[in-house]
């Protein structure tokens, strides 16, 4: 088992270069886990609330005040100042979808019947702003009817009445059929971005072993000894393939360790782990694919980068799939990462585990598998072609 | 003299096809990625016309207030809010797991009730919608009892009335996209990796660090000069490559950089300054050999580019709330908020600030590098 061990000599070498993708990979992982919400199935509905900055210019106003409680109760309100360029910030940012100003003497305009308005400042065609909107109007609509047809009652009547009448709401129910929001379970992100890893680690890990073995010199000097070149590649092949199920082991295990509360079911994990192993058979193909064009470290960091960022942008690791336009999604289907990713947001959207469920899932799988065969079949024959050109 | 080192050090940078790599294809393929992963993101954030279904029953027919409600919200407008299939439960209930519809309207014991299947910005409309109805039974009861006279008095036309409260007031751009940080910090990482210039030009003059520097050193160039002109040909290459990258993002994928394009080279030109003396200074000041000096450059202008939102745009707007000081010593932050300033805001103040941060980095690693090489003499080499 010469070929074998000296396989795992090599990869020492690069096992720096391997444990800082295993830390990027953790980093991020743990970071955006902590930031997305863990929402698991939804027990009661929950309503969205919008995000505004309140500008009060009228603080005087018995209604403006109401008014402000009023929002302090159905939105978030986010106090930023009221510098414009500060706002401007939280805004592109989409740390608001909206400011609101309340004009000097709104309340007293507004109760002398002068129809004043208020200011907002909203994204364009966002449905936040949809949304505020609906709100600040739903307000001052009541407030006007008190106002008109309250009998000549004092502002803080009107006030009390319309936040009354405001504070009855309508009854929702989640159907039996109900689902968290799938893509922020911490395990599908875990999941997901490992998908990035994986693809980094096997090429770094495969082109960097091949890249010695392919060494022309040594190479002829192998060919000679009394091995048979058939058990070499045996032995090659055994190595990579432990060398891919124990990263994939590490990656998966820490996942779960980190993740543990996140674990719906068994048949979850079973599933989630099921996916990522037929990912990792993928990115072995592609790992052998590129160590036929890699000669040296250069070429090395340019080809581990491009398929890996590129592969993992075009199909949904990095921007969930539903943001991507649809002409980018078509093209991204001619990737195995594609069908990793969706059946990743699939296993975390099941709410149950019969065949008719899991089904796609397996056929999802089915399609990476292909993939790795077509892709590991491509490398054979021009394995073969530079073989015989060079013979 | 000067044209004699300033064109062999142009070739000889050039030549380097890693280092050419790393600092013009690998920005003009992840503004590509970016562009394609990006291009859909903030239509998530648009508002669509929810589509919901209305158990149309006896019930539902009686309570003409609703009824002419949902007609009113559902016809097609700019202030459409619904799209609406009447149908029976059991059709609603089969719609809404389809996921045809966000949710069902259906009656129950005289109050209207929404069905939904999750939480979400969709169904709160919806529900906000009937939250507005329910309210207006509400206050008619409340002012029916404080003043029965109301209805003689054009309650009821006032209720049919759909007034709007509001105007709005944009802030400054206000279709602004957030996506724009992306290309923005990209740039910043161009300007950045110009930085792998400014250290080859350390490599190759510094006596320690290669066998041609060591000859060089032996050559009668005074120093100061030959690294001098060395530098400014790699701010030469660092400005065309950054200009490449900007033409690419500008006119093939239509990033907008706002209006004021002297500005925005202006800011290319003190970010490429930048990159350049942030090489030149790691490689004078960090003790060790090329590739460790090498590592550092990728992985401090990776964190720079991070904290300024490059992988995770809130990034920015979080270092800036949070821990402004870093802000202000992050060149990368610095360069995308010039940008930024540009696209979004119609004064300079902020623009030249971070401007001027730049160029005094610039200044005190220029400065230090110079002290670190100047006067050396070696015993051997």
């Amino acid at each position: 088992m010469q070929v074998f061990k000296t396989f795992f000599m090599i990869l020492k070498k690069s096992a720096p270069q391997m444990c800082i993708y295993l830390g990027v990979f953790l980093g991020l992982s743990i970071m955006f886990t902590t930031i997305a919400p863990s929402t698991q199935q939804a027990a009661s509905f929950e309503p969205s609330a919008f995000r505004a900055a309140v500008i009060n210019k009228d603080a005087d106003g018995e209604l403006s005040k109401a008014f402000v409680s009023y929002l302090e109760e159905t939105a978030e309100l986010v106090d930023i100042g009221s510098d414009r360029e500060a706002l401007q910030d939280a805004m592109f940012f989409r740390k608001i979808d909206c400011v609101i100003t309340i004009p000097e003497n709104f309340s007293a305009d507004f109760l002398a019947g002068k129809d004043p308005q208020i200011q907002t400042s909203s994204i364009k065609d966002s449905v936040g702003a949809v949304y505020a909107q609906m709100q600040i109007d739903k307000y001052w609509s009541t407030a006007e009817l008190f106002r008109d047809f309250g009998g000549d009652a004092a502002p803080e009547r009107i006030g009390g009445w319309t936040a009354e009448s405001l504070r009855e709401q309508a009854v929702v129910q989640l159907s039996d059929e109900s689902v968290g929001d799938p893509s922020q379970n911490q395990l599908n992100y875990h999941f997901r971005y490992l998908c990035y890893v994986m693809i980094a680690l096997m090429i770094l890990g495969i082109t960097s072993i091949m890249m010695s073995f392919n060494k022309k010199d040594l190479r002829m000097r192998n060919l000679c000894s009394p091995l048979k070149l058939g058990r070499m590649n045996l032995q090659i092949v055994l190595a990579s393939l432990l060398f891919s199920v124990a990263s994939w082991a590490i990656l998966v295990g820490l996942g779960l360790i980190l993740y543990m509360k996140s674990i719906v079911s068994a048949q979850m994990v079973l599933l989630f782990c099921l996916n990522s192993f037929v990912m990792m058979l993928c990115c072995l193909s592609i790992g052998y694919l590129a160590s036929l064009f890699v000669k040296n470290r250069n070429v090395q960091g340019a080809v581990y980068n491009i398929a890996s960022l590129g592969l993992c942008f075009l199909s949904g690791v990095f921007v969930p799939q539903q943001l991507l336009g649809s002409t980018v999604k078509a093209v991204a289907s001619f990737t195995p990462t594609f069908w990793y990713v969706k059946a990743n947001d699939e296993i975390s959207a099941l709410s149950h585990y019969d065949w008719d469920a899991v089904s796609s899932i397996v056929g999802y799988a089915g399609i990476q598998l292909a993939f790795a065969a077509t892709i590991l079949l491509v490398a054979l024959a021009i394995g073969r072609y530079r073989r015989r050109s060079n013979a | 003299m000067f044209s004699h080192t300033y064109i062999n050090r142009l070739k000889i940078m050039v030549r380097q096809k890693d280092t050419m790599f790393w600092s013009l294809l690998f920005p003009l393929l992840l503004a590509t990625l970016f562009y394609f992963a990006f291009s859909n993101l903030t239509s998530a954030e648009n508002f669509e016309i929810v589509p919901v279904a209305v158990v149309d029953d006896a019930a539902y027919r009686e309570d003409a207030l609703l009824t002419e409600t949902v007609k009113a919200v559902s016809q097609e407008s700019d202030d459409q809010l619904f799209t609406v299939t009447y149908t029976d439960e059991e059709e609603a209930a089969k719609l809404l797991d389809e996921g045809k519809v966000d949710g069902y309207i259906v009656m129950e014991s005289g109050q209207p009730k929404l069905v939904v299947k999750q939480s979400g910005i969709n169904q709160t409309i919806a529900k906000a919608f009937l939250d507005e109805y329910i309210k207006t039974g509400r206050s008619m009861e409340t002012i029916a009892e404080q003043n029965p006279a109301a209805f003689a008095q054009g309650l009821l036309e006032k209720l049919s009335e759909r007034n709007s409260y509001t105007k709005e007031v944009p802030l400054g751009k206000d279709d602004s996209d957030p996506t724009v940080n992306y290309f923005y910090t990209l740039l910043a990482m161009t300007c950045l990796y110009g930085g792998f210039l400014g250290l080859k030009c350390v490599t190759d003059t510094m006596p320690t660090q290669s066998p041609q520097a060591a000859r060089l050193n032996v050559a009668p160039v005074h120093k100061a000069k030959a690294f001098t002109y060395g530098l400014l040909a790699a701010l030469t290459i660092n400005l065309v490559q950054t200009l490449l990258v900007l033409a690419y993002v500008t006119l093939v994928l239509g990033v907008s950089f706002g209006s004021q394009i002297g500005f925005v080279l202006l800011a290319i030109l003190a970010g490429c300054v930048t990159g350049v003396s942030f090489g030149a200074f790691l490689g004078t000041v960090i003790p060790g050999k090329e590739n460790l000096k090498v590592a550092l450059l990728i992985a401090l202008s990776l964190l720079f580019c991070f904290l300024a939102g490059m992988m995770f745009i809130d990034m920015k707007y979080i270092i800036a709330t949070n821990l402004p000081l870093l802000s202000y010593l992050n060149p990368a932050t610095l360069l995308t908020d010039a940008f930024y300033t540009l696209y979004a805001f119609d004064n300079h103040n902020r623009f030249f600030l971070n401007l001027m941060l730049l160029g005094g980095m610039s200044v005190i690693m220029c400065t230090a590098s110079y002290f670190v090489m100047r006067r050396q003499k070696y015993a051997s080499l």
